[in-house]
């Protein structure tokens, strides 16, 4: 008759009271089993959260002097209760699992409440105990159950549509007897218990430790056989799993298959609509944050490595590039460079008010300039080359004056012999260039090298850019000065045509000198003149940087 | 094995909890996390930390893990979620702007994680101060991840699964690694911006290995224990060597008995602006 009830469509169980007949008993209890635990702490904040092994959470808060539970509000709490609380709590941290349930349980109100104080405890104290206890199975307890306790099942499981598919398919040919219904609960067949009934679980776990002489019907959760435990009967799972801790099933173990179209139900679309809800959620949250994640993400310190790697490999293709405009620059006009060099070098102040002077005065010539020939007939054809032409000229000028000075940097370098940029030879005209455009260009590498180090070196890095900044300036500024000063390299200012470096390049172009061609160069001028010293034949040989330093 | 911690935990929590009402510029929130075992099989395991102090230590009483948080609630909000096969640990910042003052306190994290849970390890951490003891985790792959931290990870004992590869990488960062042979690796990676690592190939080898090191700036110890075949091969620039107890032989560098040793590692360097130092311990 049962089976044909559970077969039957929800709508003829409105017969439900018929299944109060089951047996529905609460006799004793046991901790459930606790699988998650979070105990936080503030200011103004003490609360409990427990997850059991069915799923669902109890959630205990105490905050700004309200007490919750899952969210409903129990009362206000104070300071005695406040303190009673977080000893709890202080307790609950090192526990867990069933010691941790049973200090929850054994929780009491503190003797020196009072009043409404005491009324709020105690709704924590039963809350805390109903929550954490199952209904234990015992054979004693068989019949006898209270009438509401049986409406209560019988409505729960009418608010489970869903399951009463699988409940009908479980239930097919099966001799039922003594019928035990659980509904959304968690039961324990305790050690040392038999139980003489078919114990029906819908949305629930059962617990077996001690026997049960029957059959096991479990829609909608597990069963779980702990050591010593029996089932003497068939186990019929609908949605369910068994496990297996050391207990044993006489019978056979059968899943029951639902179909599709039952198991796409309400439960189900709910689900999905929840993840979907909770995907969205997330997405949306993501993409708000965003932009703030995009400096202080984790990655942010890999992308800063990225951009630094790359800012580094970018200012040394700069270099290289720079250097090798000023290789070509030497060899088609060493000479004026030399000159430019020595006297930007022998009076770079000098030097360096002339070029500020010609900077701002640049663009007033160039406009006057414009404006003189203008208004006179000749010079009509000579503004259209003046105009393009001029700025063309300030900028070559600019370009010549700053290789002068990377010139003179480089054999600043040189003569210092630093460690790795011994390759950087007086001896070697190309070598200064490259090694002068390195040093004038270091601090924007420097920059780079720190920002891989992360975002939060951004200060020292900005330090770096400015002083790379300011040394790029000064640089133009006086090789630029320095060009107006000598007209370009056409008039030896300065330039006495020896010893142009008063530093030990000679041991350098001694050691050198197997690999140097002196005289002939491109650049003109005796055996002191630099440019001539190594011409590019003699640079490609006595280019040699070593890469690598071994001790 | 955790019940000091526990009761130093204990300690500091009811401590916390009885000095509440005290005055703080901040709001600390200390969260203590934990969960069960309960039939797990292979799990992905994601930490993530911010900024602050962070011990990771293993566990086999039973939990899966247990994570201890100390954070500003204003800045950051704590992450604990497991489901489908993951488990994400850690803290996220909630998108406020980071304070720094006189009263900037500082946040903390201790994480123990579960022996015997075959898991796909991923360490993320920002300025972090950290040691991380990953002695007996059953990983089966490890990515470590540091920005501008000072970092120490240990390997107390050998992992019990096979590691196919362990990836760290290191930004700006005081980095050391030691007993890296109990990973069980065949493969480790270390990338490394700037700063000075230590590389300690001490431990269990149970296989040969490699070892690539990509360095940008800074200084790198490797320290290898003696009866280890080892071949250090190098792409560098503008860096020195030390290559103390290995004989050059062709472009690489070998330990004298690399051809009987058991157990052969291989160790690739490519580094810029720095220096390699070879040391060898009993």
């Amino acid at each position: 008759m049962l089976v044909e009830l559970f077969r039957m469509r929800p709508r003829v169980l409105a017969w439900a009271p018929l299944l109060a007949l089951l047996g529905v008993t609460e006799a004793s209890s046991q901790q459930r089993e606790i699988v998650s635990k979070q105990v936080a702490v503030a200011r103004d904040e003490a609360s409990l959260r427990l997850e059991f092994a069915s799923g669902d959470p109890l959630e205990v808060s105490l905050t700004a002097g309200v007490i919750r539970v899952n969210g409903r509000e129990l009362g206000s709490s104070t300071p005695e209760l406040e303190g009673a609380w977080r000893f709890l709590l202080g307790q609950a941290v090192a526990l867990e699992d069933g010691p941790l349930a049973r200090a929850l349980v054994e929780w009491s109100p503190p003797d020196e409440l009072e009043g409404e104080a005491l009324e709020t405890a105690s709704r924590v104290d039963e809350a805390l105990e109903r929550a954490l206890t199952v209904p234990l199975l015992a054979e004693a307890e068989i019949g006898g159950a209270p009438r509401d306790e049986e409406r209560a099942v019988v409505a729960r499981l009418l608010g489970r549509r869903e399951r009463l598919v699988g409940l009908a398919e479980a239930l097919e040919d099966l001799r039922l007897r003594d019928v035990r219904l659980h509904v959304g609960e968690e039961v324990v067949v305790a050690e040392d218990t038999e139980v003489r009934a078919t114990v029906v679980v819908v949305d629930g776990n059962l617990e077996v430790h001690g026997e049960v002489d029957g059959d096991v019907v479990v829609v909608g959760g597990s069963v779980r056989l702990h050591a010593g435990g029996r089932i003497t009967g068939d186990v019929r799972l609908a949605d369910a799993r068994l496990y297996r801790d050391g207990g044993a099933v006489e019978g056979e173990v059968r899943d029951v298959e639902v179909g599709e179209a039952d198991l796409v139900d309400s439960e189900i679309r709910e689900r999905i609509r929840s993840e979907l809800r909770r995907e969205i959620r997330d997405e949306l949250r993501d993409v708000r944050r965003a932009p703030e994640r995009g400096t202080r993400s984790f990655l942010g310190p890999f992308r800063s490595l990225a951009q630094g790697v790359a800012g580094v490999l970018a200012n040394l293709l700069t270099v290289l590039v720079l250097g090798v405009a000023g290789g070509v620059l030497l060899y088609f006009g060493g000479k004026n460079l030399e000159v430019v060099a020595e006297t930007a070098r022998r009076a770079p102040a000098r030097a360096a008010a002339v070029g500020l002077a010609g900077t701002f005065l640049a663009l007033p010539v160039w406009l006057l300039g414009a404006v003189a020939l203008a208004i006179s007939i000749i010079g009509i054809p000579v503004v259209l080359i003046w105009l393009p032409l001029f700025p063309v000229a300030v900028v070559l000028a600019a370009g010549l004056g700053y290789y002068a000075v990377a010139h003179n940097v480089g054999a600043w370098i040189a003569r210092r012999r630093y460690p790795y940029l011994t390759w950087v030879r007086v001896s070697n005209p190309y070598t200064l260039m490259v090694g002068g455009v390195l040093g004038l260009m270091g601090a924007f590498i420097v920059a780079n090298l720190v920002e891989i180090g992360g975002p939060w070196l951004g200060f020292l890095e900005g330090l770096f850019v400015t002083v790379g900044v300011l040394a790029t300036v000064l640089a133009v500024l006086v090789g630029f000065g320095a060009v107006l000063i000598t007209r370009a390299g056409r008039r030896p200012e300065y330039y006495t045509g020896i010893d142009t470096f008063d530093g030990d390049w000679e041991d350098d172009l001694g050691s050198a000198a197997p690999s140097t061609a002196p005289g002939d160069g491109p650049g003109g001028g005796g055996a002191a003149d630099i440019g001539s010293a190594a011409g590019p034949a003699g640079a490609a040989k006595d280019v040699e940087i070593d890469t690598e330093e071994e001790t | 094995m955790r019940r000091g911690g526990r009761n130093a935990a204990l300690v500091a929590t009811a401590a916390l909890a009885l000095g509440a009402g005290g005055a703080s510029a901040q709001s600390w929130r200390t969260v203590t996390m934990s969960r069960q075992l309960s039939g797990e099989g292979a799990l992905d395991v994601v930490v993530k930390y911010g900024a602050g102090r962070l011990r990771v230590r293993p566990t086999d009483d039973g939990a899966l893990y247990r994570m201890e948080l100390r954070y500003d609630e204003e800045l950051f909000e704590p992450v604990a979620d497991y489901g489908s096969g993951t488990l994400r640990l850690g803290i996220e910042g909630l998108g406020k702007r980071i304070r720094v003052g006189k009263d900037q306190g500082e946040g903390e994290m201790e994480l123990d994680l579960a022996t015997g849970i075959p898991m796909d390890l991923e360490l993320d951490f920002g300025a972090v101060r950290a040691d991380i003891d990953l002695g007996g985790l059953s990983m089966t792959n490890l990515h470590l991840r540091t920005g501008a931290s000072d970092s120490r990870l240990d390997v107390s004992s050998a992992n019990p699964g096979v590691m196919s590869k362990a990836k760290l990488e290191v930004g700006a960062a005081d980095f050391s690694a030691r007993r890296l042979g109990n990973l069980n690796a065949r493969q480790i990676e270390v990338s490394a911006g700037v700063g000075e690592v230590t590389l300690e190939l001490t431990g269990e080898w149970r296989h040969d290995a490699s070892v690539d090191v990509d360095m940008g700036l800074g200084s790198l110890e490797l320290v290898f224990p003696e009866g280890l075949g080892v071949k250090l091969e190098k792409k560098t620039f503008l860096t020195s060597l030390d290559s103390e107890g290995l004989i050059k032989r062709g472009d690489a560098y070998y330990s004298p008995d690399w051809d009987t040793a058991d157990r052969r590692v291989t160790v690739k360097v490519e580094a810029a602006f720095g220096s390699i130092k070879v040391f060898w311990v009993r």
